[in-house]
Parts: structure tokens; C-alpha cells; sequence
């Protein structure tokens, strides 16, 4: 009994000795820290990024005459989007993946293990089709890039902003952007 | 009588250009370089703005403190901030690519390595580098930011006269597995771009068009 006392004690001694070593050590530290530097608190930077963009409205354009194969040059975007969604009528794979940009296929490829590409061709060949009426509503220009707002009627209407860069004087549809905060944003003020 | 018509058709041919000139550049001024190919309303310029904040911590080094103390690299660890900075300036002041190697996280290592093969720019080009630009010069310590797990080292070489040098750069850490090593994690993020340290400025607006 009275070795067990003994013992408790001398753990508590030694539990007390490393805890003070520790704490010790510690303070040492920040004291050295707090030596070596002025500690000038919190900051905050805010960045402010001021967008301008033309945006146009267009007039009742329904979209009838589609391609029956891939068109190689630049008529613009909005021609642009009609060779994509002549594309996905043709159920060809090789021409449809043909209107996106790089960047984006370069994104599919890393993720051919979800078979990224397939997926989404198979996502918009169940948004468009030969019943669907398609009706351009937006032309915007915001910087270097064109988004083009496409509805899509179906049994219900579904609203499409497509983003368009230029890639070797062909206009090809960015993912990456329309991934982004700034897509995001630019969305939402041409919906208000 | 020749003369005078000669002046006159001079100023009528000096006022059509003029008209000519002001209105190609009224026509360049409200032209888009891209326009729809299908009937549309005229363009309304408008704007938005976007506004991100950043919120970090400065601490900056006492006077004694900011002069960079190279070691050997027995002596080196990456044990913290402080010094893994040190051996990353040791590593280039000492023309040490593969303790230079060593100071890189990972994932950075491998996109700068990439990065630098793409360039060109090889162990040879870097070691020249260093022994122009660093070996021999003086290290300063100029701020210490700590921004959400990240350790910014700002950090100023001297000239080869001993002046401080025109520019700060910013060394960038982050902590895994107990050690700081160096990261490109922010090297697209708007604070580092603009280093808000260096003049003291709270924002910072950009106008795209």
C-alpha cells in the first residue's frame, strides 16, 4: 500500500516536471517568435475587379438550318453554336468534341476514367434533338470571350449561356470558364 | 486669283479629311470587335464588379532580426517557417541545386520542374543564376504574412554594392508532414500578385474591357 503511494506520487512528480519542461519550451518559443518579429496584427486587402461587357438581345432568332457535317472556319460564335448543336443532331461524337477548346479536352482526358467526354455528349444529346426548338436571347462580349444564351425548348425550356474563346481563329466552347466565380457572376447579371 | 483657290481647296481638302478622321475613330470607338451574325438589338455597354477579400497577418522582423544568417546544411531544417527560409536562401547562396530541390513541396516540385524543362531552364542555368544574382550579396528579411496555412517570406538581395535591391520578392511555405516547404499554391491568387505588404494598400481595383 505504502509502495503504491510512493509510486503515485513519483508519477505525479514526473508528470508535473514534463508538463512545466513543455510548457517552458513553449513560452521560450513564442517569446523568441515574439523577440524577433512586431507583431503588426490583421490586415485585409480586398480586390476589386471591374467587369465591362457588351451585352445584345437577339431578335426572336429561332435556329432551323442545322449542318449535316462540320463547317472548318469562322463565321462567328453564334454560327458556332449551330455547327456544336448540328453536332449533337449528327450523334457524332468526333465533331461534336471538335467545338470545344483545348484546355477543356485536356480536362476530359485526365478524366477519361469517369469518361468525362462520353458523359457529357450524352448530357446534351438528351437536351437537343430534332423536336427541340432552339431560340437564341443573349450575344455578350466580355473581354476576350463571347457567351451566347441559347434556350432550349423541350417539354420545358432550359436556358443555356455557352462561353466562346478564340483558339487558332476558331471559336470553341471553354469549360474551364464556365466552371469559374466570374461565369458564374456575368450569368446572373444577364438573367436580372 | 490661283493662289486663292489653290489655299481654298487645300482647307476643303484639309476639313474632309478631318471629318473623315473623327468619324472612323467615332466609328472604331462604338464598334465591337465581334458582332452577332443574326438579327439583334443594338449593344448596351454595362458593368459589374467582382471583390474578393483577403484577410492575413504581418509581422515584421525587429531591427537585428532581418538579416538572413546562411548555414551550413548539416545545420538546416524545415522544421519551420523561419527555417526553411533559411535553408532555401542557404541552398541558393551555397549553388546547392539538390538541397535547392529539397526545400520544394511536392506537388510544387513537380509543376515547377515541368514548368522550368518546358523554358529550358535547367541545374546549369539556375546554379549561373544564383552565382550572379545571390551568391556573395546580402539577405534581408523584410515581412513574414501569414495568410490561411501559408507562411509568406518576404525577402529583399542586395546589389553587388551592398544597396538593398529594387525589388522584394515573397518566398512562399506551407506545412505537411511537420515540415515548411515551398509552394506555388498561390502563385495566381491576387494577393501575392499585388503583395499589399509591400506599399501598405488595403485594395487594389482592375477595369476589364
Amino acid at each position: 500500500m505504502n509502495n503504491s503511494v510512493y509510486f503515485a506520487k513519483r508519477q505525479n512528480k514526473k508528470f508535473i516536471i514534463i508538463t512545466t519542461l513543455i510548457i517552458l519550451i513553449w513560452a521560450s518559443i513564442a517569446q523568441s517568435n515574439a523577440r524577433k518579429y512586431t507583431d503588426e496584427g490583421e490586415k485585409s486587402f480586398t480586390f476589386i475587379q471591374q467587369f465591362i461587357f457588351h451585352h445584345q438581345k437577339y431578335e426572336e432568332v429561332m435556329l432551323t438550318d442545322f449542318l449535316t457535317e462540320p463547317y472548318d472556319g469562322n463565321n462567328g460564335p453564334d454560327r458556332q453554336l449551330v455547327d456544336f448543336l448540328s453536332s449533337i443532331l449528327a450523334d457524332d461524337f468526333e465533331w461534336w468534341l471538335s467545338n470545344w477548346s483545348v484546355e477543356t479536352k485536356k480536362d476530359w482526358t485526365a478524366k477519361i476514367s469517369i469518361n468525362k467526354a462520353q458523359r457529357s455528349f450524352n448530357y446534351w444529346k438528351a437536351r437537343f434533338n430534332n423536336k427541340t426548338e432552339a431560340q437564341l436571347v443573349d450575344f455578350v462580349v466580355l473581354g476576350p470571350r463571347v457567351l451566347i444564351g441559347v434556350e432550349l425548348k423541350n417539354s420545358s425550356m432550359e436556358y443555356y449561356l455557352i462561353a466562346f474563346s478564340l483558339e487558332n481563329s476558331r471559336w470553341r466552347i471553354d469549360q474551364p470558364f464556365m466552371d469559374s466565380v466570374l461565369y458564374k457572376t456575368i450569368k446572373q447579371q444577364i438573367l436580372k | 486669283m490661283k493662289h486663292k483657290m489653290a489655299v481654298s481647296k487645300k482647307l476643303i481638302l484639309l476639313f474632309c479629311s478631318l471629318i473623315t478622321v473623327y468619324s472612323s475613330a467615332a466609328l472604331t470607338a462604338d464598334a465591337l470587335w465581334v458582332i452577332p451574325t443574326f438579327a439583334a438589338t443594338e449593344p448596351e455597354k454595362k458593368m459589374f464588379k467582382v471583390e474578393t477579400n483577403f484577410n492575413y497577418h504581418l509581422s515584421i522582423p525587429r531591427k537585428g532580426h532581418n538579416k538572413v544568417n546562411l548555414v551550413l546544411r548539416k545545420y538546416a531544417s524545415l522544421d519551420s517557417a523561419d527555417a526553411s527560409f533559411i535553408s532555401r536562401m542557404s541552398a541558393i547562396s551555397s549553388v546547392n541545386y539538390l538541397w535547392w530541390l529539397d526545400t520544394w513541396h511536392p506537388d510544387s516540385k513537380k509543376l515547377a520542374l515541368n514548368y522550368y524543362q518546358e523554358k529550358g531552364l535547367d541545374q546549369k542555368y539556375w546554379e549561373d543564376t544564383w552565382k550572379q544574382k545571390f551568391v556573395g550579396r546580402k539577405i534581408k528579411l523584410k515581412q513574414k504574412v501569414d495568410y490561411e496555412g501559408y507562411i509568406i517570406m518576404v525577402y529583399n538581395v542586395s546589389e553587388p554594392s551592398g544597396k538593398e535591391g529594387f525589388f522584394d520578392f515573397p518566398l512562399v511555405l506551407k506545412k505537411e508532414n511537420n515540415k515548411w516547404m515551398v509552394s506555388l499554391d498561390l502563385r495566381k491568387s491576387p494577393l501575392l500578385l499585388y503583395s499589399p505588404w509591400v506599399e501598405g494598400i488595403d485594395s487594389e481595383k482592375v477595369i476589364y474591357e
